[in-house]
């Protein structure tokens, strides 16, 4: 009887179709980020490595540490057997990004996974919203020709150097609409840089664009709203998983978050 | 034919204004629509500088508004995946289409920058010096300094924004996790330059197939020796109170040394923060039952269930020394010892009143105990961590030189205890990860040696009727010698094919005891052979155990199908009694984990389980387990069939910070024996066994919910839990169908006011009471709320206020205590000094009246509390 009860159930598991889509991707552009989370301490500048990913029809934005961590994640749920060596999730690689954007071609919004917590959340948002300003400004950087745009978004100004010898209308972030890949962007406060340091051409396949599990599908105002509310609740969050935090290390928790207080997006 | 119009008319417009528009259409040779190819104006002359574009959109459209004065423009059609098309055109306002022919687009190289961040497995130096200002002391000051570095306010170092996963001084790991003891306090002079070693593994032979993106950190020390620590220094009233904490450390290229002596008289128990349990230590605790065991005791006062620095009444001093010393070929030893003396006292009475299906009996005991309690503990761990294998063996001694002496006042007439409770232990634990062609492989073998020497002497002597033809006599005496030898061994690997993995673990377990026990009086040396017990056990445990897991998409499936086979051998030669029994046991387990959607999810276990006795359940002769208890259980070893069921429900929704789960628990025990338990008039139980099959069942349901409401700052949760026992037992030679049952429900509100203040307040109700025979007993109920006030001025000062008001409900009275504790603490950064002011039981409550509920008893405590005191400390580093 309970071995009927078994078959039946995974037999039901496998007719699930697998729903996640596959990309092929042509190139990947590697920018490195530079930002500094505590506004008022030029110390605290920190930096990570960013994917953009590209074919002729999307692209996709990640950390590079997110796209290592979903393909060793993707690799365990195909070969379970290599679970027991990868056990401690703790050694994964870590990010303190974890939005994953895609950009299509053929719509007029981007969409924007992100976390809180261990939750995923989705979002679209208009890809109108970055209105560029070009300006004559000229530059070579990486032997590449450069020319200067600006624009504000989300509460910061930007500058953007973007070269029409890549003519890929694309670049970090959000941020895409300029005639050619955006080689540098920053804020005028130089929170947050990123800068293209590599790119290669080789073919890959995507395919953990859109998370399997705890996805939830809502607005960008709404995302920013739950974020500010974690923020703030972020000890009975964590209870709820099961760690109890004592006390004396709750000062030290709301310390670190203070800290913590230069998201890219200062407006939403 | 609608845009063509809308062109017109925009050609039109734009006239009027004197700019020119240029609009258009992008199409491929197969009449598809380009979407997303720049179009781009520039001069003739200057074509690296674009004067406007435009991205065409998902028709292939474009158009584009242009403010110049030159006659002749240059447009420029680029897109991924077709030929490129210059034009030189007319500065006016037109229509211009464009068939564009495909053609791969060779992508122009980039010239790389080097990029600045160290390339994987390389190590990184920083030079002390080129880092350090004036103000630092320790090396901790500098670190932050370092580009990369993160030093967290929790001492917590990250490396690119993530926390190390080793603090190694000159290659070896000696504080493992409180590594903050040595950064924040080793002086930056003593150390030449600091490592980063990037994507570091700590256990090697994983390296090539986990990869670790986190770094380690290793300190390279100036000198060959270097010596450091820290300091807590702490006095107060009343009585006269102190709290110390030494901790000096050395460090030299080759070998490292950690001391710690703490002492306090302030109701702060030491010895519990100085183990760090991990997962895997409570694991072995669990299949090893390597804990101390007590066969003997005397009559305790139970504790309090709030925090033991309002009761503990303790003088303890505790020694602990860590050595480690780096040898040759990767091994590397480590050398733990610590020394324990504490002494604690408990004083107050309880008021027992026991449930007969008859009667109900009463006793009224006046209790002052003294516990001594003092231990040494020597581990010593041998390691070699390579990439071929990994293997630890620690080798460990563990000795208890415990007594206890208890003074009890029974109606106006005195009783003394005098225990000694001394547990001595040696073991060796041995375990091994190694490739199985091309499994990854673990060997674990476990081996003990154990001896119970205890003795109680309780003066006047107890059970007159039983020891001593129902005279009265002045003395009893029970000694118990257990001397104990067990192993365990086995190996594991895991395998996987397709959506399934199979891990099979194979081994054996060996335990063979001897019990030897002594009941002797005042009056009589050589009592009957039932109060002698010399117990041989022999146990033998075959075990196969196979765990199959199925994952796919929703779906999460677990199965583990052990195979155990039993052998049990016992036998008391004097007493002429023996049993052998051999049982093979299939104990599956079946869990089922299925996420519905991200709001709902629903797991669910069944498992069945066999539980055979331990020695301490199993002896011929009577034992004398404290003044008013003697037990003997005569029948056969005693065996118990579980079956466990839980179900659980949970929903998320984050998009409302609302969160939900339930969860249900049954286990039925189907037990071979029903114990009998003979109350007498003064309160003195007998506790043997006879065999009859009879059931125990226990029901648990408990829910939990919580809220966030983001006007307001403030999280709500709620939670209540339930369960219910049902069990029978002989009660004075009537079986009794016993049913005990609790129910709680409490709250929690978290407020954050402003930034720098926030508040906690929390309720909690608990009832619980017990059915004998359907005759029900009295509810007792507790209430507790508490409310904490935090206050955070700024980064070096804390503030906070505890408030806690305890309602209880005994036989016949209510009682309510109300405590405040206050806690202060300002830090001198510069001088890296903490200071700290407490004062706890502000209100001086002496005493703390509560009810426990027993199998067949309600036992009221009075317990006498630590009185009002104040206690000042200071950290500093040595």
């Amino acid at each position: 009887m309970v071995q009927k009860f078994i078959f039946t159930l995974i037999f039901l598991a496998s007719i699930i179709a697998n729903a996640q889509k596959k990309y092929s991707i042509q190139h990947k552009f590697t920018y490195k980020l530079t930002y500094q989370p505590d506004s008022t301490d030029v110390h605290t500048k920190q930096s990570e490595d960013m994917f953009l990913l590209t074919n002729e029809d999307l692209s996709i934005f990640q950390s590079k540490n997110g796209y290592i961590k979903d393909s060793l994640l993707l690799a365990i749920e195909n070969k379970p057997a290599q679970e027991i060596n990868m056990l401690d999730i703790s050694r994964f690689p870590k990010t303190q990004f974890h939005f994953k954007i895609l950009k299509e071609k053929s719509e007029d919004s981007i969409t924007v996974y992100d976390k809180i917590y261990t939750d995923n959340f989705q979002y679209k948002e208009s890809n109108n919203n970055i209105k560029w300003e070009i300006t004559s400004e000229t530059l070579s950087i990486n032997g590449l020709k450069c020319q200067k745009a600006t624009a504000y978004y989300a509460g910061r100004n930007y500058e953007a150097w973007f070269s029409n010898e890549i003519p890929i209308s694309d670049g970090p972030y959000k941020f895409s609409g300029l005639p050619g890949l955006i080689i540098k962007i920053s804020d005028l406060k130089n929170h947050y840089v990123f800068e293209l340091i590599a790119k290669s051409d080789k073919n890959l396949s995507y395919s953990s664009l859109k998370p399997r599990r705890n996805l939830f599908i809502t607005t960008k105002s709404i995302y920013f709203d739950r974020l500010k509310d974690y923020k703030k609740n972020i000890v009975e969050r964590i209870a709820q998983s099961g760690f109890t935090i004592n006390d004396e290390y709750k000062e030290e928790v709301k310390q670190k978050l203070k800290k913590r207080n230069n998201p890219i997006e200062l407006k939403n | 034919m609608r845009y063509f119009f809308l062109k017109i008319l925009l050609l039109l417009c734009s006239y009027s204004f004197s700019q020119s528009k240029i609009v258009g259409n992008l199409k491929s040779e197969k009449k598809q629509s380009i979407s997303g190819a720049s179009i781009t104006i520039t001069n003739l002359e200057d074509a690296d500088n674009i004067l406007n574009y435009d991205i065409s959109d998902n028709e292939g459209n474009f158009s584009i508004i242009l403010n110049n004065k030159s006659e002749k423009l240059k447009l420029n059609v680029k897109s991924m995946g077709y030929k490129s098309v210059v034009r030189i055109i007319d500065n006016k306002s037109q229509i211009l289409d464009f068939i564009l022919e495909e053609a791969v687009t060779e992508l122009k190289e980039v010239v790389l920058k080097s990029n600045p961040i160290i390339r994987r497995g390389d190590t990184l130096n920083y030079s002390v010096n080129s880092f350090v200002q004036e103000q630092d002391r320790t090396i901790a000051d500098v670190l932050k300094r370092m580009p990369g570095i993160e030093v967290l306010s929790d001492g917590k170092i990250l490396y690119q924004g993530k926390p190390i996963n080793k603090y190694y001084i000159e290659g070896l790991d000696l504080l493992e996790g409180k590594y903050n003891l040595a950064n924040e306090n080793l002086p930056h002079r003593a150390v030449s330059k600091v490592q980063i070693l990037e994507n570091h593994q700590p256990i090697r032979i994983l390296d090539s197939l986990v990869y670790s993106d986190k770094a380690a950190l290793n300190i390279k020390l100036k000198n060959e020796y270097t010596l450091t620590g820290q300091a807590e220094l702490g006095s107060g009233l009343t009585p006269l109170l102190w709290d110390a904490n030494i901790t000096p450390l050395l460090f030299t290229k080759k070998q490292q040394m950690l001391v710690s002596y703490q002492t306090n008289n302030t109701g702060n128990d030491a010895a519990s923060q100085l183990k760090t349990l991990t997962f895997e230590d409570l694991l072995e605790q669990f299949e090893n039952n390597t804990g101390k065991q007590d066969w003997l005791g005397i009559q305790k006062l139970s504790t309090p269930n709030f925090s033991e620095k309002r009761w503990l009444d303790n003088n303890i001093h505790l020694l602990t020394g860590n050595y480690l010393h780096k040898l040759k070929r990767d091994y590397e030893v480590r050398l733990n010892v610590s020394y324990l003396n504490d002494y604690q006292q408990q004083n107050g009475f309880t008021n027992t009143s026991f449930y007969t299906p008859t009667d109900t009996i009463s006793l009224m005991e006046n209790k002052y105990n003294q516990l001594y309690l003092n231990s040494l503990e020597t581990n010593l761990t041998i390691q070699k961590n390579t990439k071929e294998n990994y293997l630890k063996n620690s080798l460990q001694f563990q000795g208890f030189w415990d007594g206890q002496i208890g003074n009890i006042q029974i109606n106006g007439t005195p009783l003394s205890q005098n225990l000694s409770n001394r547990y001595f232990k040696f073991s060796n634990k041995f375990k091994t990860i190694f490739f199985l062609g091309k499994q990854l492989a673990s060997l674990n073998s476990y081996i003990r040696l154990n001896q119970t020497p205890q003795t109680l002497k309780v003066n006047p002597g107890q059970f007159e009727d039983l020891l001593n033809n129902g005279n009265p006599y002045g003395e009893v005496f029970q000694e118990v010698d257990l001397r104990s030898f067990y192993t365990n061994n086995s190996l594991g690997f895991t395998k996987g094919w397709k959506q399934f993995s199979f891990s099979p673990n194979v081994g054996f377990q060996f335990e063979n005891q001897n019990l030897e026990s002594q009941i002797s009086t005042s009056v009589n040396k050589m009592l009957l052979n039932a109060f002698h017990n010399d117990l041989d056990w022999r146990r033998t445990k075959l075990y196969f155990d196979l765990k199959t897991q199925y994952k796919k998409e929703k779906w999460r499936v677990e199965l583990t199908t052990p195979v155990n086979f039993h052998r049990y051998q016992i036998e008391d030669e004097p007493l002429q009694e023996s049993e052998e029994l051999s049982r093979l046991t299939f104990e599956p387990r079946l869990s089922i984990i299925y996420d519905a959607n991200a709001f709902w999810k629903f797991n669910t276990s069944a498992s069945v389980s066999n539980q055979f006795g331990t020695i301490n359940q199993l002896h011929y002769a009577y034992i004398l387990r404290n003044y008013r208890n003697i037990q003997r259980i005569n029948t056969a070893l005693p065996q118990t069939f579980n079956q466990t069921l839980t179900a659980g429900i949970s929903y998320r929704n984050p998009l409302k910070s609302f969160f939900w789960n339930i969860l249900y628990t049954r286990t039925q025990s189907e037990n071979n024996l029903l114990y009998q338990t003979q109350i007498m008039e003064n309160g003195v139980t007998e506790l043997q066994a006879i065999e009859q099959d009879n059931d125990r069942t226990s029901q648990n349901l408990s829910t939990r919910l919580s809220k966030y409401f983001s006007k307001l700052n403030t999280n709500v949760a709620l939670n209540a839990n339930f369960g219910l026992q049902d069990f029978q037992q002989i009660l004075n030679e009537e079986t009794s169908d016993i049913e005990t049952q609790n129910f709680g429900i409490g709250g929690k509100i978290e407020t954050d006011i402003t930034d720098w203040f926030n508040t906690e307040y929390q309720a909690k109700w608990a009832f619980s009471n017990n059915r004998i025979q359907e005759q029900s007993n009295t509810t007792i109920t507790r209430q507790n709320h508490l409310l904490n006030l935090n206050f955070y001025p700024n980064e070096n000062q804390y503030f906070t206020i505890k408030t806690e008001y305890i309602k209880n409900n005994l036989f016949s009275e209510n009682t309510e205590n109300f405590f405040a504790d206050l806690v202060y603490r300002y830090t001198w950064k510069e001088k890296n000094i903490d200071f700290e002011l407490q004062a706890s039981n502000l209100f001086n409550t002496k005493n703390y009246r509560t009810i426990n509920i027993n199998e067949f008893s309600y036992v009221e405590t009075n317990f006498r509390l630590r009185p009002r005191q104040f206690l000042f400390k200071v950290r500093f580093s040595l």
